[in-house]
């Protein structure tokens, strides 16, 4: 029988397997890509417009698309393709600057709240239940009709939407770790609540956090387009994407293209953001199951 | 008196008994899985055959493939996994073959499964009458009153009491056993010709299993049935079960008689297997555990050769070369696949291999830790209408009023069945939780309150190891990380010097030192819970509380982990409070052992006094329902009857009163029971001190009345 225990029996060593690549979700790199495609257009589209998004042609008002004009031109002339890649710029940053907002402090709130617990977590989430009744659109318009219609309220406001219904995704993956051994084990080590909270609980809470981005994202764009469509975000004579369909909505008959490109660059953008969101989500759920 | 004490044997098992009708019949059986594109052979080659009327037990630690073929035989494996080649018949029917109406008539009516987790086999909607009724009524042409009839039957059989009460009942408001009880009632509604058990009594307690491996015996017996028992359990496979297979790496490698193979195993795989197990006559200050070096060869690209061979002591060249054959022993169910079974030494167990040493006096030993009647409570929410009614407060008395003193350097195990309050009692220690009234002094300082609350000295100085592997370490930090930052909190090791000190800790584990780089989900379990162990030590401790460290683990790695901390104890003198449930492992480690009952302590004494009368009457029924994988011992049968009571505002008087065997009267439901001293081993209890001298010892070696300890 074996004796060599009594010593110092090394572990075998077992090679360090170089893990096969994990399957990426065809969804994912279509979003990826689409996503990107519209990123790169909202950084350098002002520069590779054919026109000015302001200029006037009032000799070809509302005209077809054509070689010279490619998605045709709206009331006064103006380049309709120049203007809606010009709009890209508008709706990317904006989406995304009112999902980051909303995202990081959902993010602290969900995570303290989740993490301390007691009365702290029940005044938040009261809180939160307050916000949450009142349905984003509205609650949105509110934001602006008292801080006055321009887009950094329109983002604020898209902020102060999402900031509940992230705090409570984070919050219920903060709780499903917050009596983990490993946490315990951290807090029998006397470590500080902000140590538990971002270096214990924070890296651990990504993959719900990443999933909900991208699905606020898509949100966020359907916001930002309705509060311009309503007038409440950015103002003419910008080429802000919802603002165009508002003002030409008039010629939808006659000369439908002044609808239908802003129209269909919004659907596109919001396939592209929930492709991502999915695949992201398939992604990080194969991820978490595949590693044994 | 109501007792319940059975006298003679286990269960006497006869041979004679498989040479029945062949039930089941699986021949060459492969099953590769295919994660992620890759193949990984699971199973390679396996023949099983299930006699009438007995039970073969298909033993094997985790990733052996025993679960596998249990599924493949039914038809139930997972989309991942597939039956390669091979045969499966049930009688003549050729299970493989069969179209799925004709495999759901067979299931359930001739073939019956009872799973590890009663949980998930009962439906938490129905009521357990109906959901038994529907087992009947599917399988047979009764109807109306005569399917209600045969549930009541049922439902007696399996011993519940008053079974027309438990007909109208939901499964939650059942205890785990009675859960089991009841799938095990569902099982046996249509007299099945064979039982497949996959693990049933694994998440029980031990008074728990021993019941339901007796009722599985009973009704085995009254209905005929032939039993496949999967389990990783060799001492309940030595009491229950007539024939073993052994299964590694997919294959078995060995099989026979449960009287041969664990008198006389011929392959050593099996033969570690059964000495990696502490025994009740082995301690700490004996040997070392044998454990088995390495670990499972990677299915998906097996060497050719014994699958064995590169973990064995025996292994020689001849091994390595081609496949190992089987080579029967005596019958030709009876086999192993070894080359060399014949050249190896003959097996014994060292009996004698206790050696004579002083006894340590625990009084003699400066204690580190003292708790003195320490409580915790759990105050329950009352609702509204409770709290209008002015119903009073209810508490849940976790731990209530224990005693405890420690020595520097000693281990002092906590053992108890779950609910007992040992984890409480742990977590409360380590300032997990806090207590509701009694102290505990750590040196000359009070331990109060939460972890946070206590000064960095004794936050550096108590730590604790707990028991999943797999939730203990931080997913997203390297081992490196895990064991550097209590050097770095507690200021223990320079920057610089860091990363030495870890390599210093990880080689003190067993561990290369490039394991530092490396993230938990690169590492088994029991790698887990050696760099589990290695932050605690990093702290450089001089108490760790150890909450079931090893309940989660393998038997052979659980060995080596045994090994490390005695080893470990050794050299840096912490003291270990050890939450068990598992008496052997205790027995192994500890210098006191603490029996916990109810949130009360039944016996406290070193485990040669504990282990040997005079008992405590829940020591002693714990004692007997332990399964121990020796087949040379005679082990009393002493069943507790009922379940734990409610621990809400329990009744005055001793804690066990309602389920004791030996109680004496009414005074053990109104008194606190008195102390019995002697020395360091004390027992609280009402039974006179001449009354417990007489006890006779639980676990004998054969035919004599000694004490196995």
């Amino acid at each position: 029988m074996s004796d060599s225990t009594s010593e110092h029996p090394m572990i075998d060593e077992v090679e360090r397997k170089v893990k096969p690549p994990r399957r990426v979700p065809t969804s994912l790199v279509i979003g990826v890509s689409l996503v990107f495609v519209f990123i790169v257009v909202a950084i350098i589209g002002p520069y590779i417009t054919p026109y000015p998004f302001d200029q006037f042609h009032f000799a070809d008002r509302l005209a077809a698309p054509s070689a010279e004009f490619w998605l045709g031109t709206d009331r006064y002339g103006r380049d309709i393709f120049s203007r809606v890649i010009h709009g890209t710029q508008l709706t990317v940053t904006m989406a995304g600057t009112g999902t980051i907002i909303g995202v990081s402090i959902g993010l602290l709130i969900g995570l303290f709240s989740g993490y301390i617990g007691g009365w702290f977590d029940e005044i938040l989430m009261r809180l939160t239940d307050i916000v949450m009744s009142f349905p984003a659109l509205l609650l949105a318009m509110l934001v602006v009709a008292a801080l006055g219609s321009n887009e950094i309220n329109a983002v604020l406001s898209i902020g102060i939407v999402f900031i509940p219904k992230v705090a409570r995704v984070v919050r219920s993956a903060t709780l499903g770790l917050r009596n983990v051994q490993f946490v315990e084990a951290a807090e029998v080590r006397g470590e500080s609540n902000s140590y538990i909270i971002f270096r214990e609980i924070l890296p651990n809470v990504w993959p719900p956090v990443i999933v909900e981005t991208c699905i606020r994202l898509s949100y966020a764009v359907l916001l930002v387009v309705s509060l311009s469509y309503l007038g409440l975000g950015a103002q003419p004579p910008a080429p802000d994407w919802g603002l165009m369909i508002a003002k030409e909505r008039a010629f939808l008959v006659s000369a439908p293209w002044v609808v239908f490109a802003p129209a269909g660059a919004i659907v596109l953008l919001i396939i592209a953001v929930n492709l991502l969101g999915d695949g992201m989500r398939e992604y990080l759920a194969a991820r978490k199951t595949g590693d044994e | 008196m109501n007792s319940q004490l059975a006298e003679g044997n286990v269960t006497v098992l006869e041979p004679e008994e498989q040479t029945g009708k062949p039930v089941l019949t699986i021949r060459d059986m492969h099953i590769s899985y295919f994660p992620r594109g890759k193949e990984v052979k699971a199973v390679r080659g396996v023949d099983l055959t299930v006699h009438a009327g007995e039970t073969l037990a298909l033993v094997g630690e985790s990733g052996s493939g025993k679960s596998s073929v249990a599924f493949a035989s039914m038809r139930g494996l997972d989309a991942a996994g597939r039956v390669m080649r091979g045969s499966v018949h049930f009688h003549d029917t050729d299970v493989l073959a069969l179209n799925p109406s004709e495999l759901r008539r067979i299931q359930g009516s001739r073939i019956a499964m009872v799973y590890q987790d009663p949980q998930t086999a009962l439906n938490p909607g129905y009521r357990i009458g109906d959901q038994i009724a529907e087992a009947v009524h599917e399988h047979t042409d009764m109807s109306g009153a005569a399917v209600r009839e045969r549930v009541l039957d049922l439902l007696e059989e399996v011993n519940l009491p008053d079974p027309v009460g438990f007909y109208e009942r939901y499964p939650h408001e059942l205890s785990g056993g009675q859960q089991q009880r009841v799938v095990i009632a569902m099982a046996f509604a249509c007299n099945p010709e064979l039982l497949i058990m996959d693990e049933p009594t694994t998440g029980l307690d031990v008074t728990t299993e021993a019941h339901i491996l007796d009722l599985v015996t009973k009704l085995k017996e009254s209905h005929g049935s032939a039993i496949l028992y999967i389990t990783h359990n060799l001492g309940v496979v030595a009491k229950f079960c007539h024939r073993v297979a052994v299964m590694y790496a997919g294959q078995i490698v060995e099989q026979g008689p449960v009287s041969r193979v664990f008198t006389a195993p011929a392959h050593p795989y099996t033969r570690s297997l059964l000495t990696c197990i502490p025994r009740l006559d082995l301690s700490k200050h004996d040997r070392p555990l044998n454990a088995i070096e390495g670990r499972l060869p990677n299915l998906s690209e097996l060497p050719p050769g014994c699958v064995f061979a590169p973990r064995c002591s025996e292994s020689k060249d001849q091994c390595l070369s081609d496949d190992i054959e089987k080579v029967q022993i005596d019958g030709d169910e009876d086999f192993v696949r070894c080359v060399r079974w014949n050249d190896i030494s003959t097996f014994e167990f060292d009996r004698n291999a206790r050696k004579t040493r002083p006894k340590v006096e625990a009084s003699a030993v400066e204690p580190i830790l003292d708790v003195d009647n320490l409580q915790c409570l759990f105050r329950l929410r009352r609702g509204i209408v409770e709290v209008a009614t002015g119903q009073g407060v209810r508490n849940v008395h976790a731990v209530d009023g224990i005693d405890l003193k420690l020595g520097r350097g000693q281990t002092l195990a906590i053992v108890g069945e779950s609910g007992c309050g040992k984890t409480t009692l742990g977590r409360t220690i380590v300032g997990l939780q806090t207590a509701t009234d009694g102290t505990m002094t750590f040196e000359d300082k009070l331990l109060e309150g939460k972890a946070r609350n206590r000064s960095n000295d004794v936050r550096r100085r108590v730590q604790i190891v707990f028991q999943n592997p797999d939730a203990t370490l931080n997913p997203q930090k390297s081992v490196g990380e895990t064991i550097g930052r209590p050097l770095e909190l507690f200021g223990l090791a320079e920057e610089s010097a860091r990363e030495t000190r870890v390599a210093d800790l990880l080689q003190s584990v067993n561990l290369p030192a490039h394991y530092a780089s490396r993230y938990p989900h690169e590492l088994s379990g029991g790698e887990k819970q050696r760099v589990a162990i290695a932050r605690a030590f990093a702290a450089d401790p001089d108490l760790i509380v150890c909450d079931e460290p090893l309940s989660a683990l393998d038997v052979s790695v659980q060995a080596a982990i045994l090994n490390l901390l005695v080893e470990l104890q050794k050299t840096t003198n912490a003291a270990y409070l050890f939450i068990s449930h598992d008496l052997s492992v205790v027995r192994y480690l500890s210098d006191q052992v603490a029996v916990m009952y109810m949130g009360r302590l039944c016996e406290i004494g070193s485990p040669e006094e504990v282990f040997v009368p005079p008992y405590h009457p829940y020591t002693e029924a714990l004692l007997s329902a332990i399964s121990l994988p020796d087949p040379n011992i005679d082990q009393e049968s002493i069943f507790l009857e009922g379940s734990v009571p409610s621990p809400v505002n329990p009744k005055p008087g001793c804690r066990f009163a309602s389920r004791c065997p030996r109680k004496i009267g009414d005074i053990c439901e109104t008194e606190n029971p008195p102390l019995v001293s002697y020395g360091d081993h004390k027992i609280y209890c009402h039974i006179p001190k001449e009354e417990l001298d007489k006890m006779r010892p639980v676990i004998r070696y054969q035919g004599s009345e000694d004490p196995v300890v």
